[in-house]
C-alpha cells in the first residue's frame, strides 16, 4: 500500500467521503433532535426530564461534527475508508426523518396486548389519588380502582385517551387507554378502561377521544373490572403530550 | 471481526485467524439496507396501500420504540466517549499503574467502588473501562468497573431510593452489585492472561503509534487511530478530545444501534403479557424479570422506576434480580461489551452474571423476603 503523507494529501485535496459521511451524520443527528424537540415531539420519546440532556447531547454532536469537518480536506482517502458498520449510526437519522413521528398508540398496544393486572406505578399511590377526581387521568384513575374497588361505584367520571379495540369486549364498547411512560418508549404501560358506548366498537382505533360518564365497579372487591357508562364520548385533536408521567 | 484478532499478543501468539464469514459479511449490508428501505417505506406512511395500513402502524410503534431507546441513551454514550477521550489524553499509564492495586482483590474492589467517581451508566461505562484497561488497569479492577459503575454511582443509588423510597433496597442492590461485580472481576480478570480476555485493539499497547496495521482491509478502525494520531500533533486541547471522541462514539454507537433494533422488534413483536403470565413462584419469577430486564434495555438510571411496578405482582427476589442483573447484562450492553472483551469472555461474563443473580433472587425468595420491601 502506497503510503501518503499528511503534506501532500493537503495538497491533493480530494474530498474524504468517508469523513464527509460522518460529518453528516453527526451534524444530521444532532438537527434531527433539535427538529424534534422545536415540533415538541420529543416527548414521544423520552420522558422531559430528559429534554436537557438531549439538547446538550445535540450541541456535542455539533461540536463533534464541526471538529470532524476539518478532516474532510486534510485526511488522506487512504486513511479513513467508507464502512457499512460506520453507517449503522444513519439507521436512527433515515428513521428519525422518514418515518412521521407518532406515539405509542393502539397498534403497538395491539401488539404487546393489553394487561389491566399490571398498573404502571404501584407505589405512590396516595400521592396519585389526591386532588379532585373530576380532575383525574386515567392512571389516576385506574390505580383508585385497583385499591378502592366498589367505593368508586356511580363515581362521575371525565378522562382523555386513545380508542383500542379487543375483541375480547362484549358489544357496544371499546377501550379509552394512554400509555403511562417512566422514562423512555421501551418502557411505555397502558391503562384502559372499557367504555359501555352505542357502536363503540366502530369508533376508528387510535383515534383521542373525552370520555364522560359514570364509573361502574361491578363487584365489591378492590381490582374488580371497572367500566365506563358514557353519557358523552367526544372526538378530540392528539393532546400535545400523549403519554402520562407519572 | 476484530474481536477474533489479537493484537496485544506477543508477535509469535500473532497468528492470522481464517477469515471466517467473508462472504456472510459480503451478503449482510446490502440485506440488511434491503429490509431497513422496505421497512422504511411502510413505517413512512408514503403511498402504502391500505391492505399493508396495519402494518405501517406496528411499524412506527417500532420506531417510537427504538427512538426512545437511541435518544435517552445517547448522551450518556457521549459523556462516556468524552470521558474515554479525556482518561485517552490526560491520563499517562505511569499514572494509572501508581494508582492501580496489584492485588487482584483489592483492584477488584476498587474498580466496583470507582463508578462512585464517575458517574455513568452502562453506556459510558463500557468506553470508559475499555481505555482504561488500555491504559493498563488491572484487568480485575476494568471487569469489577464495567459491571458495577451502572449501579454504584451517586445518580442510580439516588434515583433507586427516590423510587423504592428505601434504604433497604439500595443497599440490597449497592451491595449484591458489588460482590458480583468483585467475584466475576476476579475469576474472569485473574485466571487469564490479559490478552486472552479483551478484544483486539483494547490491549495495552494499543495507544503506541507504532502499532499500526494496514493488512486487513475489512479492518477499518486502524485507520481512523492512524488519523488521529497525525492530527495530534498541531491540533488544540479541544479539538483533539473531541476528535478521540467522535472516534470512539462511531464504534460503539453501532452496538447501542443494533441492540436498541433487538429490543425494539422484542418488544414489538412478544407480547409481555406472554411474559408476566409466567409471573408466580419462588424461582421462575426471578427468571422472567430478568428475562424482562434483558427484554427492556433500559439505562440504569431509570430502571428503578420500571421495577417499582412490578413489586405488587413479582416476588422480592425477582424485583432485586432485575435491578442487579439489568444494569450489568441487556442486549445492548452485552453487544457493546464486545468492543471491550473477546467473545467467549463476554459469553463467560453474562452467563456468570446469569447464574449469580438468579441465585441471589432465589436464595432472598426462601430466606429474605421479609426484609427487602419492609
Amino acid at each position: 500500500m502506497p503510503t501518503t503523507t499528511s503534506s501532500s494529501a493537503q495538497a491533493a485535496r480530494p474530498i474524504n467521503y468517508a469523513i464527509l459521511t460522518e460529518v453528516i451524520i453527526l451534524g444530521g443527528t444532532a438537527v434531527l433532535f433539535l427538529a424534534k424537540w422545536s415540533r415538541g415531539n420529543l416527548s414521544f420519546y423520552i420522558h422531559p426530564r430528559y429534554t436537557a440532556l438531549v439538547l446538550i447531547a445535540a450541541l456535542a454532536l455539533l461540536l463533534m461534527a464541526a471538529v470532524r469537518l476539518r478532516g474532510v480536506l486534510t485526511v488522506p482517502r487512504s486513511e479513513a475508508r467508507l464502512n457499512w458498520l460506520h453507517l449503522m449510526l444513519a439507521v436512527p437519522l433515515l428513521m428519525g426523518v422518514l418515518v412521521p413521528a407518532r406515539p405509542l398508540g393502539a397498534d403497538t398496544l395491539a401488539g404487546r396486548g393489553l394487561d389491566l393486572s399490571v398498573l404502571p406505578v404501584a407505589a405512590n399511590q396516595d400521592d396519585l389519588l389526591t386532588g379532585d377526581p373530576s380532575a383525574w387521568n386515567l392512571l389516576q384513575w385506574s390505580t383508585a380502582v385497583n385499591l378502592l374497588g366498589g367505593e368508586l361505584h356511580e363515581q362521575p367520571i371525565d378522562v382523555v385517551g386513545f380508542v383500542y379495540q379487543d375483541a375480547r369486549l362484549p358489544a357496544h364498547s371499546f377501550y379509552v387507554a394512554r400509555y403511562v411512560i417512566t422514562c423512555c418508549a421501551a418502557d411505555g404501560a397502558a391503562v384502559a378502561l372499557s367504555v359501555q358506548w352505542q357502536n363503540g366498537e366502530q369508533l376508528p382505533p387510535d383515534s383521542w377521544v373525552r370520555v364522560r360518564g359514570t364509573l361502574l365497579v361491578e363487584d365489591g372487591a378492590a381490582g374488580a373490572p371497572a367500566t365506563i357508562a358514557a353519557t358523552t364520548v367526544e372526538p378530540i385533536e392528539q393532546p400535545d403530550v400523549p403519554y402520562l408521567f407519572p | 471481526m476484530e474481536t477474533e484478532q489479537n493484537q496485544s499478543a506477543p508477535p509469535a501468539l500473532r497468528t492470522p485467524l481464517p477469515q471466517t464469514g467473508v462472504s456472510r459479511h459480503r451478503l449482510l449490508p446490502p440485506l440488511a439496507a434491503l429490509l431497513l428501505m422496505g421497512g422504511l417505506w411502510l413505517a413512512s406512511d408514503i403511498s402504502v396501500p391500505p391492505a399493508l395500513a396495519p402494518w405501517s402502524g406496528r411499524l412506527q410503534g417500532f420506531v417510537t420504540v427504538f427512538l426512545g431507546i437511541f435518544i435517552e441513551a445517547l448522551p450518556f454514550l457521549l459523556a462516556g466517549v468524552l470521558l474515554s477521550a479525556i482518561i485517552a489524553l490526560f491520563v499517562t499509564e505511569e499514572q494509572i499503574r501508581r494508582l492501580s492495586p496489584r492485588n487482584p482483590l483489592l483492584a477488584a474492589v476498587g474498580g466496583a467502588l470507582l463508578g462512585l467517581a464517575f458517574p455513568v451508566c452502562e453506556c459510558g461505562s463500557i468506553p470508559a473501562a475499555r481505555r482504561l484497561i488500555s491504559k493498563g488497569v488491572a484487568l480485575p479492577a476494568g471487569i469489577a468497573f464495567v459491571l458495577a459503575a451502572p449501579v454504584v454511582n451517586p445518580i442510580v443509588i439516588v434515583s433507586t431510593y427516590v423510587a423504592f423510597s428505601s434504604w433497604t433496597v439500595v443497599a440490597w442492590r449497592v451491595g449484591l452489585t458489588i460482590l458480583f461485580a468483585v467475584i466475576i472481576g476476579m475469576l474472569v480478570g485473574i485466571v487469564r492472561d490479559a490478552s486472552h480476555v479483551v478484544a483486539a485493539g483494547v490491549g495495552p499497547c494499543n495507544d503506541d503509534p507504532d502499532h499500526h496495521h494496514h493488512h486487513d482491509p475489512n479492518h477499518h478502525h486502524d485507520h481512523q487511530h492512524d488519523h488521529y494520531h497525525i492530527e495530534d500533533v498541531q491540533a488544540g486541547l479541544l479539538r483533539r478530545v473531541l476528535n478521540h471522541a467522535t472516534i470512539e462514539f462511531f464504534e460503539m454507537s453501532r452496538f447501542l444501534i443494533a441492540g436498541a433494533l433487538l429490543a425494539a422488534t422484542l418488544q414489538t413483536f412478544i407480547p409481555q403479557q406472554a411474559l408476566m403470565a409466567l409471573g408466580g413462584g419462588a424461582v421462575l419469577s426471578v427468571l422472567v424479570m430478568m428475562g424482562l430486564a434483558v427484554l427492556l434495555s433500559v439505562c440504569s438510571t431509570v430502571d428503578s422506576f420500571i421495577a417499582l411496578s412490578f413489586v405488587n405482582t413479582f416476588t422480592p427476589g425477582a424485583v432485586l434480580a432485575f435491578l442487579v442483573f439489568g444494569p450489568m447484562i441487556d442486549i445492548k450492553s452485552t453487544l457493546m461489551l464486545t468492543t471491550t472483551f473477546q467473545r467467549h469472555i463476554v459469553a463467560l461474563i453474562v452467563v456468570l452474571c446469569f447464574l449469580l443473580s438468579f441465585l441471589a433472587g432465589i436464595v432472598i425468595n426462601y430466606f429474605f423476603a421479609w426484609g427487602v420491601f419492609s
